[in-house]
């Protein structure tokens, strides 16, 4: 062996890796070449301090990271499979029982089977009809806001606020009204216009437990966070709060559009840069509407009495007209239901069990954003209808 | 809970059952959240231990019965820790005026600084091999199996890890 080729084993001797043979050959080597002998000290010493380094810098976890691991790990697992041992005798037993029971009553489901998606059904049409009520209540109460505000300019702190937060709301509902708003000649639509004015980049950057975090709200209302090793980008405060809570959490982001924190620091807007990023994120939430009356009532008030009382005043009328919704009453046919069902087979039965279940699932997820979205929107025609009291 | 032996994790973890998977993370996680913290540094150990083991429930059911969990969890943290230096670099590369300097380190020896810093500046496969045999005490032969290569060349990249980082070093040391 060359002394080069001994350097190279010299690593494997030193990491207990060399086979017996080449050890001996390495070790004969070592007794007569002082060079080697000189590489071997200066190596292992090398060793030594490499190991020292990588391994001695390591801080182990804590508790809540390996929690917080083991809880993301289980929330991953999919569902447990069926072995395929399993499944054949399932599927064995299904057989026989299937022949058991089609003997007797050929493919009709059973009567609590029918029962069942009977029940379904006037769920799911309960949700439908509930959900257009409370859409015409938003519609009407959004119609009446701006009618009340038409006749100001988008320069009017409580028309734009109306004017932005009624567009978003109609839009979260799922309508679009620019278009026929514009054609009317409606204030939504000249502020959306006027609303092109540009926000102002809101920034904010902090030091938490020893990482420096940036927070940044664009003119065009996305929030990106650099953290050391990478960053996210999100839409708006909602999205960024919801698709990187944990990220949030653990450096302590939070806020609103226009309005950023990162621990106890805090960056900001002024409102009508916060209105214009509202306008572009579409987020109007309960948040955004009350910095938007409070911001007009400060303006509006004499005095810090006056103003506790405005306040109070507009709280205790959106409480109350909360109380005041309409109801509706689903015109359910329910014999007719029950005469179609009875004449699906158990495969038709079931397939259409799966699909109203789907259904009312999506449907009650909307009833519920529309009953927050009518409160947003009463509570906006209330604001207005004070605000052309006031003018 | 560690009474799990290495036959019944497997069978739990193939069942897809919770405390299985519980118990996965209960007996390695301080082990790839070491590894993770010498490869990526101390603020991203405990994303890029969630993540190995996130992809480790993706991946069991490709989960070969004659390897080692240990090792294949080893072999997923570098194919997560690849990832995470694809994604860091494109970051680095992304024209941020803002980008911000790294939090003071802690105050330790100079030489020891000195080769934590020159071990970010080896190429991926000399580092990972390195930090795998220092830091874990891993085997030659399970090195290779984790980074899928013969073991000859987890000897050669080792010995070329140390030459480098030791010119590096020196390099550094030199006024």
């Amino acid at each position: 062996m060359t002394c080069r080729e001994i350097r190279e084993a010299l690593d494997a001797l030193l990491d207990g890796e060399l086979d017996a043979g080449e050890e001996l050959t390495v070790r004969d080597h070592l007794d007569w070449c002082r060079g080697c002998v000189q590489d071997y000290n200066d190596l292992r010493e090398w060793h030594g301090s490499l190991a020292d380094a990588l391994a001695g810098e390591v801080v182990g976890p804590t508790t809540a990271e390996r929690r917080r691991t083991a809880d993301a790990v289980i929330a991953a697992i999919r569902p447990r499979t069926v072995p395929m041992s399993r499944l054949a005798a399932l599927v064995a037993i299904g057989l026989s029982v299937g022949i058991v029971a089609s003997a007797v009553s050929l493919s009709r489901p059973p009567g609590d089977q029918v029962a069942r998606v009977v029940e379904r059904i006037r769920e799911r049409q309960s949700h439908d009809a509930q959900l257009r009520a409370v859409s015409a209540e938003i519609e009407r109460d959004l119609g009446e806001a701006r009618k009340v505000i038409a006749a100001r300019g988008p320069e009017d702190p409580a028309a734009r606020s109306v004017a932005i937060g009624s567009l978003n709301i109609a839009r979260r509902l799922g309508a679009d009204p620019l278009e026929e708003l514009r054609r009317n000649g409606d204030l939504a639509a000249t502020v959306l216009n006027a609303g092109a004015a540009p926000a102002g980049c809101i920034s904010i950057t902090r030091t938490v437990d020893g990482a420096t975090i940036s927070v940044t709200q664009g003119t065009d209302g996305r929030i990106r966070v650099s953290v050391p090793g990478y960053q996210v980008e999100a839409r708006n405060m909602k999205e960024l709060l919801s698709d990187h809570d944990e990220l949030c959490r653990r450096y302590r982001i939070s806020g609103s559009d226009g309005f950023l924190t990162v621990g106890d620091s805090a960056a900001g807007a002024d409102w009508k840069g916060r209105l214009n990023l509202l306008l572009r994120t579409g987020a109007w939430d309960e948040q955004a509407q009350w910095d938007a009356y409070r911001d007009w009532a400060a303006a509006k008030a004499v005095d810090a009495k006056e103003f506790e009382h405005r306040i109070r005043s507009y709280q205790e009328r959106c409480r109350d007209s909360a109380k005041k919704t309409a109801s509706a009453a689903p015109a359910v046919n329910v014999e007719a239901v029950l005469r179609e069902v009875k004449t699906l087979t158990r495969g038709e039965l079931k397939r259409t069990q799966e699909r109203i279940e789907s259904e009312t699932k999506k449907l009650e997820a909307r009833l519920q954003e529309a009953r927050e979205l009518r409160e947003r929107a009463r509570g906006l025609r209330l604001f207005a209808e004070e605000a052309g009291r006031d003018r | 809970m560690n009474t799990w032996s290495e036959s019944e994790l497997v069978a739990g973890c193939r069942e897809g059952r919770r405390e299985a998977f519980d118990a996965l993370v209960t007996v390695h996680y301080d082990r790839i959240h070491r590894l993770a913290w010498s490869l990526a540094g101390a603020e991203a150990a405990a994303d890029l231990a969630q993540e190995t083991f996130l992809a480790a429930v993706k991946a069991f059911p490709r989960f070969r019965a004659d390897a080692q969990l240990s090792t294949w969890l080893v072999s997923i943290l570098r194919n997560q820790y690849s990832l995470f230096l694809r994604g860091l670099r494109k970051w680095k590369a992304a024209p941020l005026s803002d980008r911000l300097p790294a939090p003071e380190p802690r105050p330790i020896e100079r030489e020891v600084r000195e080769i934590l810093d020159r071990v970010k500046d080896l190429p991926e496969e000399l580092r990972t091999t390195l930090v795998l045999f220092h830091v874990d005490g891993m085997k030659y032969a399970d090195i290779a199996r984790a980074m899928e290569c013969p073991v000859g060349t987890v000897r050669s990249r080792l010995f070329e890890a140390r030459e480098r980082l030791k010119r590096l070093v020196s390099k550094a040391d030199r006024p």
